[in-house]
C-alpha cells in the first residue's frame, strides 16, 4: 500500500492480511458530536423526570445517572454493540482492537476514560495532535488501549447477469480477464448508458452497438468466470 | 479452475460460516475453526488465482468476521469478581507497592504539613482555599450552627450520595486518566487534594470544631482517602511507563501499563463508591454517638490495612 493510504493491514494467525480503513478526525469528531447530543438530551430528560417524581432525592439519583452516563455511555455501547456507539453507527464507524478483534471492557474503559486527557488543554488539543501525528489516527486513549476506529465494510451483493455465455475468441491476460468479470458482476450497479459506453470499447472484438454490445461483453464475463459450460 | 466452479464447489462451506456468524445467539460451534481455516485457504487461493475482486472482497469480509468471532471472545472466568476482590486487586496493589507508597507520600506530606502548620499560622488556610469555601466549611462544621441537632432527611442523604458518587468517583477516573501525561496529571491531583483536604482539616481544627469535623470524616476516611491515593498510583503506572519503558517500545510499555493501571482502578473506584454510601448515610447521621463513629472509622482503617497486607498472598497477578 502507498504510504499515503489510510488502509491498515493486520495479519491474522492464519497468515491472511485483513484490510481496514482507518477513520480520520472529521468523521470521528462528527460521530462524537452526535453521541454528545444524545447523551445530554437523555441527561436533561432524566434530570427533569426524576426530579419531578422524587424531589430532592431525585437530584441525587439523577447525579448518579449523570455519572454513569458521563463515563460509561461509550463503554457500554462499545462492549455490547461490538464497538459501535449510536454516533459511530451514523457514520458507519467501529472501534476494534489493534489486531482486528472486537474490543472488551478493559480496552474500552481505558480509551474512553482517557478522553478527559485528550480533551486537554483546549477542545481536544492532545487528542487532535496525537491523531494527526499517528498513522492510524489514534488519540491518546487509543494508543494506551491499543484500539483503532475503522470504517465498516460495505457489503456489496454481486451476481453475474443472466445472459448467454460466449468466449471472446481472443487471448486475454489475467488483468483483462478480471476487468471483464468485474464488468459482469457490476451489471446491477452501472447505469445503462455507462454499460453501453464501456461495452462499446470492445467493438473491435464483438462488432456490436448499444444493448447488443453489453450482452456480448456480459457473455464474455460469464465465460471467463467459467459459468457457461455447465448451463 | 474457473472462478465459477471454484465458487460452486465452496459455496456450501461459506454458507455454513455465514449461518454461524449470523446466528442470533453466539454460541461457539465446534466445526467453526476448521471451516474458518478452510475459508482462509480459499481466500488465499482466490487471491493467488486472481479471481475477480468482488469474490475476493466477499471472502475478505467473511474472513474478517470469522477472525473476530474466533479470536474476539476472551475466556470469561465465572468467578471473576470473587477472584478479583479476593486476590487480584490486593495482589496488584502489593505488586505496585512502590507507586502506591509514593502516591501516599504525595498525598500525606502536604496533608499533615497543612494540618500542623495551620495550627500555628492560621492565615495559611486562606492562601490555599478560597474565602467563600472557608466560610462554607465553617458553616457546615460549626457545632453552634444548629443543623447537628436534628437528623437530615432521607431525601437529602440520597442527594448527597449522588453528589459523592458523581464527584469523588469522577475524580478517581480523572486522576487515573491524567497519568498518561507522564504521570504529571496524577501527581498534581494527589498533591493538590492532600493540600486542600489538609488545609480544611487544619482550619476547622484550629477553630475548635474538632468533634463535628473528625467524627464526620472518620467513618469514610479509610476507604475514600486510600482510594484517592490509589487512583494516583493507577495513573502514574501508566505515565511512568512512558518515561521509563524498559526493554519495550514506549507504545507497548504504555499499553501494558494501562492494562495494569485500569485493573487497579476497578477496585479503587469500588472503594470510593462504597465510601460514598458511608459518607451519605453513616457519617451524616447525628443519632450515632461520636465515640461509635471513631471506633467504626478506626476499625475500617485496620481492615483496609489488613486487607491490602494479607488478602491474596501468594497470588501472582496475570501479566499483561
Amino acid at each position: 500500500m502507498a504510504a499515503t493510504d489510510t488502509i491498515y493491514e493486520v495479519e491474522t494467525p492464519e497468515g491472511i492480511m485483513l484490510h481496514m480503513r482507518v477513520a480520520g478526525l472529521t468523521v470521528r469528531a462528527s460521530a462524537y458530536l452526535i453521541d454528545f447530543c444524545i447523551r445530554w438530551s437523555v441527561n436533561i430528560c432524566v434530570l427533569i423526570v426524576v426530579e419531578a417524581i422524587f424531589g430532592d432525592a431525585g437530584v441525587g439519583l439523577s447525579l448518579i445517572f449523570l455519572f454513569l452516563n458521563e463515563w460509561f455511555y461509550p463503554v457500554l455501547f462499545e462492549v455490547f454493540k461490538n464497538g459501535v456507539t449510536p454516533g459511530k453507527r451514523t457514520f458507519k464507524l467501529r472501534v476494534v482492537s489493534g489486531d482486528g478483534t472486537p474490543i472488551g471492557w478493559q480496552a474500552s474503559i481505558i480509551r474512553n476514560f482517557l478522553l478527559v486527557v485528550d480533551f486537554l488543554p483546549l477542545f481536544y488539543g492532545f487528542g487532535i495532535v496525537s491523531a494527526l501525528l499517528d498513522k492510524r489516527f489514534r488519540r491518546l486513549g487509543d494508543l494506551a488501549a491499543d484500539t483503532i476506529v475503522v470504517y465498516e465494510k460495505e457489503t456489496s451483493k454481486t451476481s453475474l447477469p443472466n445472459v448467454e455465455a460466449e468466449h471472446p475468441g481472443i487471448d486475454l491476460n489475467i488483468n483483462e480477464q478480471r476487468a471483464l468479470i468485474a464488468f459482469g458482476e457490476r451489471h446491477m450497479m452501472l447505469s445503462k448508458s455507462r454499460k453501453v459506453e464501456l461495452a462499446e470499447i470492445l467493438d473491435e472484438v464483438h462488432d456490436q452497438k448499444n444493448e447488443e454490445a453489453v450482452l456480448k461483453v456480459q457473455g464474455y464475463s460469464l465465460a471467463l468466470a467459467g459459468k457457461g459450460r455447465d448451463s | 479452475m474457473k472462478q465459477h466452479y471454484f465458487e460452486e464447489r465452496n459455496k456450501e462451506s461459506w454458507q455454513q460460516i455465514k449461518t454461524i456468524l449470523s446466528a442470533k445467539k453466539k454460541r461457539f460451534d465446534r466445526d467453526f475453526p476448521a471451516l474458518y481455516r478452510q475459508l482462509c485457504r480459499d481466500l488465499a487461493i482466490a487471491r493467488e488465482r486472481c479471481y475477480s475482486s468482488f469474490l475476493i472482497q466477499d471472502l475478505e469480509d467473511l474472513v474478517e468476521k470469522g477472525h473476530q468471532h474466533l479470536y474476539g471472545k476472551k475466556g470469561r472466568n465465572s468467578f471473576g469478581l470473587i477472584n478479583y476482590f479476593g486476590r487480584e486487586f490486593p495482589a496488584l496493589i502489593r505488586q505496585e507497592w512502590r507507586l502506591v507508597l509514593f502516591s501516599h507520600f504525595l498525598f500525606y506530606v502536604p496533608f499533615f504539613l497543612m494540618l500542623v502548620l495551620i495550627q500555628f499560622y492560621p492565615h495559611i488556610a486562606y492562601m490555599v482555599i478560597p474565602e467563600e469555601s472557608i466560610m462554607q466549611m465553617e458553616e457546615i462544621y460549626d457545632p453552634a450552627s444548629g443543623h447537628f441537632e436534628e437528623q437530615r432527611s432521607a431525601a437529602d442523604d440520597i442527594q448527597m450520595l449522588g453528589f459523592y458518587i458523581f464527584n469523588n468517583v469522577g475524580i478517581d477516573f480523572k486522576c487515573f486518566a491524567g497519568g498518561i501525561l507522564g504521570g504529571i496529571g496524577s501527581i498534581f491531583f494527589i498533591f493538590y487534594n492532600g493540600l486542600i483536604i489538609g488545609a480544611v482539616a487544619g482550619h476547622v481544627t484550629a477553630l475548635g470544631f474538632t468533634e463535628t469535623f473528625w467524627s464526620f470524616v472518620s467513618g469514610h476516611s479509610a476507604l475514600e482517602l486510600t482510594a484517592a491515593v490509589f487512583s494516583g498510583a493507577c495513573g502514574m503506572k501508566m505515565g511512568f511507563a512512558l518515561i521509563n519503558p524498559g526493554n519495550l517500545t514506549r507504545l507497548l510499555a504504555l499499553k501494558k501499563a494501562a492494562a495494569t493501571g485500569v485493573k487497579m482502578l476497578y477496585g479503587t473506584a469500588f472503594m470510593t463508591f462504597t465510601a460514598a454510601f458511608i459518607e451519605a448515610f453513616w457519617s451524616s447521621n447525628t443519632h450515632i454517638p461520636n465515640s461509635t463513629k471513631y471506633i467504626f472509622g478506626i476499625t475500617f482503617w485496620v481492615l483496609v490495612l489488613l486487607y491490602f497486607a494479607f488478602a491474596g498472598r501468594g497470588y501472582e497477578p496475570e501479566q499483561n
